[in-house]
């Protein structure tokens, strides 16, 4: 069992519940939950039963084409006492033709509704943890029902109509022959029908497809205008002391350390300049890892060779990176340094109290 | 109570994105906590208007502080 949904959904589902993940999981193994908000698909999920809770996921589920329309005749209406007390939120538009179950409650509002493979679609009935009117577990079991037992449904239709009693009582072959032609027809029917409803399917898929393709181009849109934005911004920073050198940003200047901290506690360095990063260049990335972060030379407890370990800033977006790290490197970090002459001296430095103490580092996390 | 200035003066937190808070009576460190929290920074230093770093035991004081957000290097 898996309950897939940010923090904040999953906290307010179990509250709204009253379970745990673990009593969850004990009384509904072979399910998979998502929540609101949640639109990642898991192909593992196949195998067992889903429940959506106002979950996004169901677009990506429609979009592979995991759904088929029911028989007319197999749609059932259940009426379920809530008292009211669930959000009726409508998300089930996209999937209505899909409904095996239509849930409603004892005014007629829509609860949810059962797929055709039996997977359980319910309003945003958590929304600020109010408790589910029943218990859970049960209603979920309640709605069991499977792919399998709606084509044995429809066939069962088929057979009862082939009824062997039935074909007893046909004395003239004429007869016989005249009903085994209406059954056939009448299977033809079916199966005329079943292949519109395909047709169907198939103009849903595209739609969904399209619904998709529209989403992706308005978000590629969106990330560029912000790429550009950002863009913008991070130039007017940098015309001042960076540079660009082929696939790296430069920075003009070389970075002096003011400060050094050692046990949470921050020591003033003496103006003389000796500790020091110079020749600080940045790889142009949207992401910034320590890898993409040299320098030419440095004197410097978090700085060996040309590596500079950029702590915090790792992997960072680039426009933070070049807003903050000359200010990070400005504090000598020796709580997680590297074996190198600098380390040992400041260490030695702050051991035999030669350096002014002048603040701590405040954590309010 | 505290409220957004334009332009700083009395008693003044400054935070990294240039906003002041303008503060009634001293600057307690329960304040500055306070502020940070309510901004979402989680790890910063103190410093006065020289610069100098501060901790909790210089406080309450009067005049503009500083809070700056704090990123650790590192070197393993």
């Amino acid at each position: 069992m898996a309950v897939y949904g940010n923090p904040h959904e999953k906290e307010r589902f179990f509250k709204s519940i009253g379970m745990s993940k673990r009593e969850l999981s004990d009384a509904l193994p072979d399910y998979d939950f998502y929540l609101q908000g949640y639109d990642r698909f898991h192909e593992e999920s196949l195998s067992k039963k889903i429940v959506f809770a106002f979950g996004d996921a169901v677009y990506r589920y429609k979009s592979k084409g995991l759904l088929v329309t029911p028989h007319h005749t197999i749609e059932k209406r259940e009426n379920f006492a809530f008292d009211g007390a669930v959000e009726y939120d409508n998300k089930f538009s996209d999937i209505y033709d899909y409904a095996i179950v239509k849930i409603f409650d004892e005014k007629g509002l829509h609860i949810g509704l059962v797929d055709t493979l039996g997977n359980l679609h319910l309003t945003d009935f958590y929304h600020n943890s109010k408790p589910f009117p029943v218990d859970f577990a049960e209603f979920v079991k309640k709605y069991r029902y499977s792919h399998e037992g709606v084509i044995e449904d429809k066939f069962l239709r088929i057979i009862k109509a082939i009824n062997p009693y039935k074909i007893k009582e046909i004395k003239v072959e004429f007869d016989k022959e005249r009903y085994i032609k209406e059954v056939m027809d009448s299977f033809r029917a079916e199966i005329k029908n079943m292949l519109a409803k395909e047709r169907i399917i198939i103009n849903d898929l595209k739609e969904a497809f399209d619904y998709e393709i529209k989403n992706l181009r308005r978000n590629i849109e969106a990330e560029r205008q912000n790429g550009f934005i950002e863009g913008l911004k991070s130039a007017f920073k940098l015309k001042k002391d960076w540079k660009i050198e082929g696939e790296w940003l430069k920075y003009t200047k070389r970075i002096y350390a003011n400060r050094v901290k050692c046990y949470g506690r921050l020591y003033r360095l003496d103006d003389d300049k000796k500790f020091y990063v110079s020749g600080l260049r940045i790889y142009i990335a949207p992401r910034i890892f320590n890898d993409y972060v040299k320098c030419s030379r440095a004197y410097h407890p978090n700085c060996r060779g040309q590596s500079v370990c950029i702590g915090d800033l790792d992997g960072k977006p680039i426009s933070e990176v070049i807003e903050k790290v000359v200010d990070l490197l400005k504090t000598c970090n020796l709580e997680s340094a590297y074996d190198v002459e600098a380390t040992h001296e400041l260490r030695e430095a702050v051991d035999e109290s030669m350096l002014e103490e002048e603040g701590v580092v405040w954590d309010v996390e | 109570m505290e409220e957004v200035w334009e332009v700083s003066e009395g008693n003044v937190i400054h935070l990294p994105s240039g906003e002041t808070v303008s503060v009634e009576g001293e600057i307690t460190a329960e304040k500055i906590k306070e502020v940070a929290r309510g901004r979402g920074i989680k790890k910063f230093i103190v410093e006065d208007e020289d610069g100098n770093a501060l901790s909790a035991s210089d406080f309450p004081r009067s005049g503009e502080v500083f809070i700056k957000e704090y990123n650790e290097a590192k070197g393993f």
